[in-house]
């Protein structure tokens, strides 16, 4: 069910910036159009960890939707690792999606059905990889991230905390090029909050670039590059990305 | 057993490639499984929804065999061990010596199991004992000797006998006789036997038993009375013979091949045979066998109809396996857009809901067997009240006693689980490709997909363009195999395209209703154009797809202007800020998803319609018989099916104001009924009166001259008499249906008469045509129909009876007209109370779709509940809310069924009949219906509602499931 389809661009040096867009635009349209994203320039360096924050309504989700290719642009260009997003069918996009990115939400979004350690496996599974070693490998992630007693319990039986950190564990299990966390404390109290942010730079440490959208400074504070959006634009002017990953 | 081929097959392919996708991709099935059973009680209703798919299939198939089966067996039943008969054209007689000549032939002697020589005639009963009569009797006269080769009779008592002992002057009689004209053992019959110059022959005869419907007891169209061939000679006053039965080895499929190897080994004895006259030779039994499988009896002209609508019934369950699927693809948008996000393709995840609907989709396959055997039952038990009965006076029209059974054949049950558990996923998958198509950010977020999104994408224009393209090609080339109602699909999918491209340039509420009313009008153009230029057939099926379309249009239509019931609601909440806010939630929902609301109320519609048809159908049957009553120029009918003429004493004839006598014959045997004139048809053994058209009969008939039925052809009823009149070609048949062809068999062979309509008289059953048309029946038995109109002051019952006293010995009919036409109404109710009983099943498949996303809906906004309870709701207003939401789309499906119903009634009724009666519904029947509805509606939401309003908002609020 992947879309097998490997575009070329994704063999670019690990010098480039991973993620590049240019003037982005997005427009909603229901009864009357908004301009959700009003030509924004931004780019993602690897293994840098960017947060995007602003005030409601300032367009950050979009923006990170749009990077992600969870939604369509209506102007501009997003590369990522020199893929330009906007050319894939939606079934390329959907596989690229599946290989190269991960996402955390704010509601975590697991699947109540499914255990901590089903949901971690998910993205294994989506890549075709057999289950025994897609489950040693959710295993293996969630024993990181101090789960592994919790790994048989449904999302239902887990704290705040507790599901974000598997929720993270889902997005990093296939080792993707960047991950996405959309308001990934937002749901959490302060003590699950620490957890789950130490957690992130941690993982931006060891060389996970990543880009979270967040409105808590304290949170945004932990990344090594803010991003400040407010009507659809990015303030200041356009950061080049920085580029921490090690280069063999 | 094609429908089985066709649907296992689809079975076997569709759940082989899910069970493929599930090996080859464990986390759908895995995920699909845990869905299903991770809320029983959701996942049961789900499945209850779905078991209407194959419970439909079952009862529909059920009623088939039942009708097939029942039919079947009646024909078997009827000719007993006799297989081919012998006969001399025109009913002649013959010598009796080749009856021997054939026993003795050695070819037959080795192959068949019995010859007997026979007469078999037609004539009168009385009772003089009891003082009642039948005029309609067949009279058999069978040869002891040669009997037990085709079974012993049987009496009620249970005793059996060959007749051996019967003396000359003793007869049997069939129960259904003995139950007619209430005879017992010992009595004295008078039988006239009818003459072709209608002068009967008349003898005295004992009842010496009276026999069970089985073996030789139910020989031949009843009632009859049997008799050994010395007694027949007493009678008729000859020892020749009319017919030779001849019984072949073997029981059911087999005897009737047994018997067709026989054929030329008879022929070749006939010819052989010396001094034998031209005789022929049928193979009776296989005959009506046949015509009974093939469902040509006229008795079930109707069915074609019937069965169309069961269609509708089925079509209606699919429609709410889309929506109800629909709902619950909706109410995971969330988490299956968090699947997509993590890298499941959109086929992908169309395989994943597929997975469980399938899970569903089997489960409520099989488990709907139940229901639908319920149903069945319900529905073959009606059947056999609304025919009369498996007992002796049962049978309807027939002329034989009709062992009604429910035949569950095993075949049947595969086919509805196969087609119920394929065509259900078929829905699922449908449902789930339509709702897969999501903006995946807004999707998670639990937000209404950007209207941006959709319009540019390639496959919405392909989509768009394939459907603009297909439905072009329908309507421009309808020609095999594509049949021509496809007109009808054709325009209403260039309307639909045609709505979809002004997206965004119109308001959506203008468009819609636009597209709804176009759509609806154009399903009622196509039916009416159909039924004015086709056959019965082709509107039939114009019937089916007008009936749907049109709902479905008049549906959009409706929902889209809901906004219209909220500016009321909104005037009433001048009183009320309370009453305002209930019903602003209640309508906010109808109006922000039309199409999902358009397809309940849809739902409701179509079935509606299609009791509102039958009601109007019933209505205008009521009204033809009152017009009639009304009109009627005579009170009473007297038939004397073996007497030319009407002989009544003095103080008798005195109280007769006028009266009018009509030559009538009695034909009995072989028919075939060709409807549409040209179609292939079958040999079936059948009685008839045949009226000949008299100067007296055209210049006064006993209903006036309007007809109720008339071909199109004939542009006026005045140009259809003339036709009957001069044309020996066309008569008139009492049991018109359209364009319909008979042939009988005449002195001279076949006889072929095309149908011109009917003239609504339940008082001449039969065929009424010149003596031209009648001719080639000259040698029938002769005998009259007199209708007489009292004297004013004479009371037409009494005078009625005291008719029949006089005419007792010549086993003459008399009957008060006013009778006649409330027995023609019951039976007619009777009739079409096992179609309405359908119909009324398929309306809870209405209020169970309502039921079921009224559980849906509070499940779906459980958080939307937990928010409103927050901000102050209270428990009683929820409740309202959602009963009102259910009571506001019942009231839009009954506005859209009624609508739909009376437009295509209308329709329908102007285009089969030519009927003069007001177009009229029963409204106190209808009224009882939808009162019926709306009660169990509301019963049907008060549950979820309440478990709504109990839930606590906290509980609700909360974000994680």
């Amino acid at each position: 069910m992947i879309e097998t389809e490997e575009p070329e661009v994704l063999k670019a040096s690990p010098d480039q910036a991973i993620v590049t867009a240019r003037r982005v635009r997005k427009v909603y349209r229901s009864g009357t159009e908004v301009e959700a994203l009003r030509g924004v320039d931004f780019e993602v360096g690897r293994g840098e960890m960017v947060a995007v924050v602003g005030p409601s309504g300032s367009g950050k989700t979009t923006l990170l939707n749009c990077l992600s290719g969870l939604e369509r642009i209506d102007g501009g260009q997003i590369l990522v690792d020199g893929s330009d997003l906007e050319s894939l069918s939606d079934n390329a996009r959907t596989g690229y999606r599946a290989r190269h990115m991960g996402f955390v939400f704010q509601a975590f979004n697991l699947l109540p059905v499914l255990t901590a350690v089903e949901n971690v496996e998910i993205p294994l599974l989506l890549l075709g990889q057999r289950p025994r070693p897609a489950r040693e490998q959710a295993m293996a992630m969630l024993e990181t991230l101090g789960l592994a007693d919790r790994a048989k319990h449904r999302p239902d039986m887990l704290s705040g905390g507790e599901q974000q950190r598997v929720a993270v564990a889902r997005a990093l299990v296939h080792q993707p090029a960047i991950v996405w966390a959309d308001e990934p404390t937002g749901n959490l109290d302060t003590e699950g909050t620490e957890v789950v942010v130490e957690l992130l730079v941690r993982l931006n440490k060891e060389g996970q670039t990543m880009v979270l959208v967040t409105h808590n400074p304290a949170v945004a504070g932990r990344a090594q590059r803010t991003v400040r959006m407010r009507d659809g634009r990015i303030e200041g002017p356009p950061q080049p990305a920085r580029s921490t990953a090690p280069t063999s | 057993m094609k429908g089985l081929l066709l649907f296992g097959g689809l079975f076997v392919v569709a759940y082989l490639a899910l069970l493929i996708v599930a090996i080859r991709r464990p986390l759908f099935a895995r995920i699909a499984i845990r869905e299903a059973t991770r809320r029983p009680w959701q996942s049961a209703l789900v499945v209850a929804g779905l078991m209407i798919g194959s419970g439909a299939i079952l009862v529909s198939e059920v009623m088939q065999n039942s009708a097939d089966d029942s039919l079947t067996a009646g024909a078997f039943q009827s000719w007993g061990r006799v297989d081919l008969t012998v006969s001399a054209p025109g009913n002649g007689y013959f010598d009796p010596s080749i009856a021997q000549t054939l026993a003795n032939d050695p070819k037959l002697r080795y192959s068949a199991t019995g010859v007997q020589a026979g007469v078999e005639l037609v004539g009168s009963v009385a009772d003089l004992d009891r003082g009642t009569s039948n005029a309609f009797v067949r009279v058999i006269g069978f040869d002891p000797a040669t009997q037990p080769a085709f079974g012993s009779f049987r009496f009620v008592d249970g005793a059996e006998t060959a007749g051996e002992k019967l003396q000359v002057g003793q007869v049997f009689i069939g129960q259904s006789l003995a139950t007619s004209i209430g005879a017992k053992v010992g009595d004295h019959l008078r039988v006239s036997i009818g003459q072709s110059n209608g002068d009967a022959k008349n003898g005295d005869l004992t009842v010496a038993g009276i026999l069970a419907p089985v073996g030789p007891g139910a020989y031949g169209l009843r009632p009859a009375v049997f008799a050994p061939l010395p007694t027949m000679d007493g009678l008729v006053g000859t020892q020749q013979i009319n017919i030779i039965r001849i019984a072949a080895p073997g029981n059911g499929q087999a005897e009737l091949d047994a018997a067709h190897r026989l054929v030329p080994f008879v022929a070749e004895a006939l010819r052989t045979a010396p001094q034998t006259p031209p005789l022929q030779l049928r193979e009776a039994k296989a005959d009506d066998v046949t015509a009974a499988r093939q469902q040509q009896d006229p008795g079930n002209a109707t069915g074609g109809f019937t069965g169309i609508l069961s269609l509708i019934v089925i079509l209606a369950g699919l429609v709410l396996v889309v929506n109800l699927m629909t709902t619950l693809v909706e109410e995971r948008r969330p988490r299956l857009a968090v699947l997509r996000a993590l890298g499941l393709s959109r086929l992908g995840l169309i395989a994943v809901l597929s997975t469980e609907g399938a899970l569903y989709s089997l489960v409520a396959a099989a488990l709907g067997i139940v229901p639908g055997l319920l149903v069945s039952w319900v529905l073959v038990a009606s059947t056999v009240r609304g025919t009369g009965g498996v007992g002796p006076g049962g049978g309807i029209s027939l002329g034989r006693d009709l062992p009604i059974q429910l035949s569950v054949r095993p075949s049947a049950v595969a086919l509805a689980i196969a087609a119920g558990a394929a065509v259900t996923l078929a829905a699922v998958v449908l449902a789930a490709a339509l709702r897969s198509d999501m903006t995946i950010a807004a999707a998670i977020r639990d937000l209404p997909d950007p209207t941006s999104f959709k319009r540019d994408s390639l496959s919405s224009r392909l989509r768009y363009y394939g459907l603009a393209i297909a439905s072009l090609i329908a309507l421009v080339l309808p020609s095999p195999p594509f049949p021509e109602p496809l007109r009808l699909l054709g325009g209403a999918g260039l309307i639909t395209f045609a709505a979809l491209s002004m997206r965004g340039r119109v308001p959506d509420r203008a468009r819609l209703t636009v597209a709804g009313l176009a759509v609806a009008a154009w399903a009622l153009t196509s039916l009416a154009v159909a039924f004015s230029s086709s056959t019965s057939q082709s509107g039939g099926v114009d019937l089916f797809l007008a009936i749907p379309v049109m709902a479905l249009g008049l549906s959009l239509a409706v929902v889209s202007n809901v906004r219209v019931f909220e500016r009321a609601a909104s005037a009433v909440g001048d009183a009320s800020g309370r009453l305002r806010a209930t019903l602003r939630l209640a309508l906010a929902y109808l109006v922000r998803r039309p199409l999902r609301a358009s397809l309940t109320v849809g739902t409701l519609g179509m079935v509606l319609s299609v009791i509102v048809i039958y009601n109007i159908l019933i209505a205008d049957f009521a009204n033809q018989a009152h017009q009639s009553d009304v009109r009627a120029p005579y009170d009473i009918s007297v038939f004397m099916p073996t007497h030319r003429a009407m002989v009544l004493p003095p103080a008798l004839q005195a109280q007769l104001a006028t009266s009018l006598s009509i030559p009538t014959r009695s034909y009995l045997g072989p028919v075939q009924v060709s409807s549409p004139v040209g179609t292939p048809a079958l040999w079936h053994q059948e009685r008839l009166s045949l009226y000949e058209l008299t100067p007296e009969l055209v210049s006064n008939p006993p209903m006036g001259s309007d007809m109720t039925n008339r071909l199109p052809q004939f542009p006026d009823d005045a140009a259809a008499w003339r036709s009957v009149q001069n044309d020996p070609g066309w008569v008139f048949w009492t049991r018109f249906n359209t364009d319909v062809q008979l042939t009988f068999v005449g002195s001279d062979g076949s006889v072929t008469r095309n149908v011109a309509g009917d003239f609504g008289d339940p008082i001449l059953d039969g065929v009424v045509g010149s003596p031209q048309a009648l001719a080639p029946f000259g040698n029938l038995p002769l005998g009259t129909t007199v209708l007489i109109k009292a004297k004013p002051g004479v009371d037409p019952h009494v005078l009625a009876a005291q008719i029949r006293t006089a005419l007792l010995p010549d086993g003459a009919e008399v009957t008060a007209i006013a009778d006649l036409l409330r027995q023609r109404n019951v039976g007619f109710e009777l009739f079409a109370s096992v179609p309405i009983l359908f119909m009324r099943m398929g309306m809870v498949i209405g209020i169970l779709s309502l039921a079921i996303l009224a559980f849906r809906a509070v499940v779906q906004r459980r958080r939307a509940i937990g928010v409103l309870r927050a901000l102050g709701y209270r428990r009683i207003e929820v409740v309202a809310g959602i009963m009102t939401e259910a009571t506001l789309t019942t009231t839009f499906g009954v506005l859209v069924g009624t609508v739909t119903g009376i437009a295509t009634g209308y329709v329908y009724l102007n285009g089969t009949t030519t009927s003069t009666s007001p177009f009229g519904l029963d409204l106190s029947s209808l009224g009882i219906t939808l009162a019926l509805i709306y009660a169990a509606v509301l019963l049907a939401t008060f549950g979820p509602a309440l478990a709504a309003a109990r839930t606590p908002p906290a509980q609700a609020l909360r974000l994680q499931e």
